[in-house]
């Protein structure tokens, strides 16, 4: 069981947070303000802090920078109500893995701990496979059983960056910030179009899709659709 | 308001100081025709005695004790003198008691004490004199009386004293005065500031019609508040349109939440009420998030960090975007770039502003309608033109839709925050990148002109122009 340290001075919040992250198996230690975080993020090891910008003695920012200087690798989630580009840019800058702009969903943050704590797939395999289907890194071409799928580069990325992390739920905002790399949310489902139509290209026809639907979050990709298994691409999910 | 107080101000400082140069310089003027005039007086005088010295001693022997005598006895004032004294200084004749001490007989004028009968009374006073050797050994001396140079010395000072003084005073009074008023209106200005700081955004300081000091700066502070007021009355719109657009979605909710918890007879109904008040309450911070987004862009200064931005490139990926859903709503998508066309800009916010018109195009336009993309160069730059076959804004909405939270009666049942245009629009300006609407009949066009502006143009250039034309 992983052990998370919430630095939240807001109680509901962190109330809510810490309930909801030990029904998903982790462990919650929770702190109100930044000395008392620094001090116990420097003694206790953790496998994630999860840090909110508006402290009552200082700027999140600055228990991360500090933190960073002393050569802190755990991995570290920003929380804020400050949502602007440039905060968000400033939060990573700063050391942040990863930046969460308040209000965000429960299963947001999870996914988004989940994502943390489970590094994507560092392969050295120039191909990515799940049962008999391949992603070829190199030529960036799709392929069932040999045979190329023409896909898009743009579901391309999606597609690649879902299969590195098997198993695991990726949010829609991870995809628009984390593939395409936009830092705007657009006002249509997007990326529900895009993967509906990824889907049409990868999937056999009368399976599950590798690419499940996870209601009220996002999506996670699933060999069970990818046919016969042939290789286990999932190995190595620690 | 007290006089200490107006005695402190800065006017009354002036006029002090004024009147102490004033002050100075009636007594330089005062001593220097003083000086004259004394000097005047005593060389008179000295040319006087030396000529009767010399008219007296000239005279034959005999004649001189009589000379002595009668020389100035019509001298009402009895201000000149005259004795003849033996050689060992003993009074012959004349009206001196006794030789002046300290007079030496070389026939020159000097300033001494002489004791003489006056009024049958001996008294001494500062006389100017001159003494001479007869011829037959006695001496003469003639003198004449300082007072009148003492008189003329009194006459100054009493001038000095009865016009000087006065003269300050008035000064004074005056400055006081002066101080006084000045105070007043700085004590006007004082409650009126006030009054403004508390809110009263609509009071002004009085200004008077003598366009002095006072009234240029009262004008300049005036030209301030009132900028503030219309500043204030915009963010109290978009307070109040906040209100409004939030109020929709959480009567919804509650609406939703209240008849849930009434009527929900399974646990599975339940979650689909709160799944439900759920996405209002995401439509709530999507709202607010555009706004702050908004507001954001409008208040950036950004534009150091601008660079060579592709439009090209950007009208590509837009289109490439939106093609999926275009499809599938069944419109016909078309994407026309004319490439290497660039402009200085921020690219983040320029894709959301073409993804946010290509968006609103795809939303708007009927199924199986039609939505065209096209970049072109014109002579004042490049040219994207978002074409769809929607209903369009009508003329009179136009610069409404610009503004924040607007949005058209007949896109209420289309979802969205209603902040999509006032966004495009806010990322134009800072840009200084024009938009037009033009109709397609059918259809609509938006027009985003990217020919760059001068950054001065576009300080100064409101948001509200007019006729569906808006310029950043």
């Amino acid at each position: 069981m992983a052990n998370l340290l919430l630095v939240e001075d807001d109680t509901d919040i962190a109330r809510e947070i810490c309930d909801d992250l030990k029904d998903r198996g982790y462990n919650l230690v929770w702190m109100q303000d930044g000395e008392t975080a620094l001090a116990n993020a420097r003694a206790q090891p953790y496998a994630a802090l999860i840090l909110d910008r508006m402290l009552p003695d200082m700027d999140g920012l600055a228990v991360l920078e500090r933190l960073r200087e002393e050569n802190f690798t755990v991995p570290v989630l920003v929380l804020s109500a400050l949502g602007a580009v440039d905060d968000r840019v400033r939060g990573l800058k700063a050391g942040g893995d990863d930046y969460l702009t308040k209000p965000f969903a429960l299963e947001e943050l999870a996914a988004r701990i989940d994502a943390l704590l489970r590094r994507p797939l560092e392969t050295r395999e120039t191909v990515l496979r799940a049962g008999r289907f391949e992603l070829d890194l190199i030529d960036r071409v799709a392929r069932r059983d040999g045979a190329d799928i023409e896909i898009l580069p743009r579901e391309f990325r999606l597609l690649e960056y879902l299969m590195r992390r098997p198993g695991q739920v990726v949010t829609r905002a991870m995809l628009l910030e984390d593939v395409w790399h936009y830092r705007f949310v657009p006002q249509t489902n997007l990326v529900d179009v895009h993967l509906g139509r990824l889907r049409r290209k990868i999937d056999l026809p009368d399976a599950a899709s590798m690419i499940e639907s996870v209601k009220g979050v996002g999506f996670r990709f699933s060999v069970s659709g990818a046919g016969a298994p042939t290789g286990d691409p999932g190995s190595n999910t620690n | 308001m007290s006089w200490a107080k107006a005695l402190r101000t800065s006017t009354f400082q002036i006029s002090a100081l004024a009147s102490g140069v004033f002050a100075s310089g009636t007594l330089l003027l005062f001593a220097f025709i003083y000086w004259q005039t004394a000097g005047y007086e005593a060389a008179r005088i000295d040319t006087f005695l030396a000529h009767e010295s010399l008219a007296v001693a000239r005279a034959p022997a005999a004649d001189v004790e009589r000379d002595v005598r009668t020389r100035f006895a019509g001298d009402l004032h009895r201000l000149t003198f005259a004795a003849v004294l033996t050689q060992d200084r003993h009074v012959i004749a004349g009206d001196l008691i006794s030789y002046p001490p300290g007079l030496p007989v070389d026939g020159q004028v000097h300033v001494v004490d002489a004791w003489r009968m006056l009024a049958g009374r001996s008294s001494a006073e500062r006389v100017a004199a001159i003494a001479r050797s007869l011829p037959d050994g006695r001496i003469l001396v003639i003198g004449r009386s300082r007072q009148e140079i003492a008189k003329l010395t009194g006459l100054v000072g009493r001038a000095l004293a009865l016009g000087l003084g006065p003269a300050i005073a008035l000064a004074l009074a005056a400055g006081a005065w002066a101080s006084r008023q000045t105070l007043a209106r700085i004590t006007a200005f004082q409650q009126a500031l006030d009054l403004i700081m508390d809110g009263s955004l609509h009071k002004r300081l009085p200004v008077g019609g003598a366009r002095d000091t006072l009234d240029i700066l009262a004008a300049s502070v005036n030209r301030t508040v009132a900028q503030l007021e219309r500043l204030m009355d915009e963010v109290r719109g978009v307070g109040d349109s906040i209100a409004h657009e939030l109020r929709t979605p959480l009567t919804r909710m509650r609406v939703r939440l209240e008849g849930g918890q009434r009527r929900a007879a399974s646990l599975a109904e339940l979650d689909d009420v709160v799944t439900r008040a759920l996405a209002d309450l995401d439509q709530c911070f999507a709202t607010v998030t555009a706004l702050l987004r908004i507001g954001a862009i409008e208040s950036a200064h950004r534009r150091s960090a601008f660079s060579d931005v592709s439009l090209s490139a950007i009208v590509l990926e837009a289109g490439d975007l939106y093609e999926p859903i275009a499809e599938l709503r069944g419109l016909r998508f078309e994407v026309r770039a004319e490439a290497g066309l660039t402009v200085r800009g921020d690219r983040d916010l320029l894709f959301e502003a073409v993804a946010n018109l290509t968006d609103n195009a795809v939303k708007f336009s009927p199924e199986r309608g039609e939505v065209r993309l096209e970049l072109t160069h014109s002579a004042s730059g490049p040219v994207l033109r978002v074409i769809d076959s929607g209903a369009g804004i009508a003329l009179d909405e136009r610069q409404a839709v610009l503004r924040r939270f607007y949005r058209s009666d007949k896109a209420a049942r289309v979802e969205g925050s209603g902040l999509g245009l006032s966004l495009v629009a806010a990322i134009l300006r800072l840009h200084g990148f024009s938009l037009h609407m033009l109709d397609a009949q059918p259809g609509f066009i938006i027009e985003l002109a990217f020919g760059t502006q001068s950054s001065a143009a576009l300080d100064e250039t409101p948001l509200n122009g007019d006729k569906g034309h808006w310029k950043g």
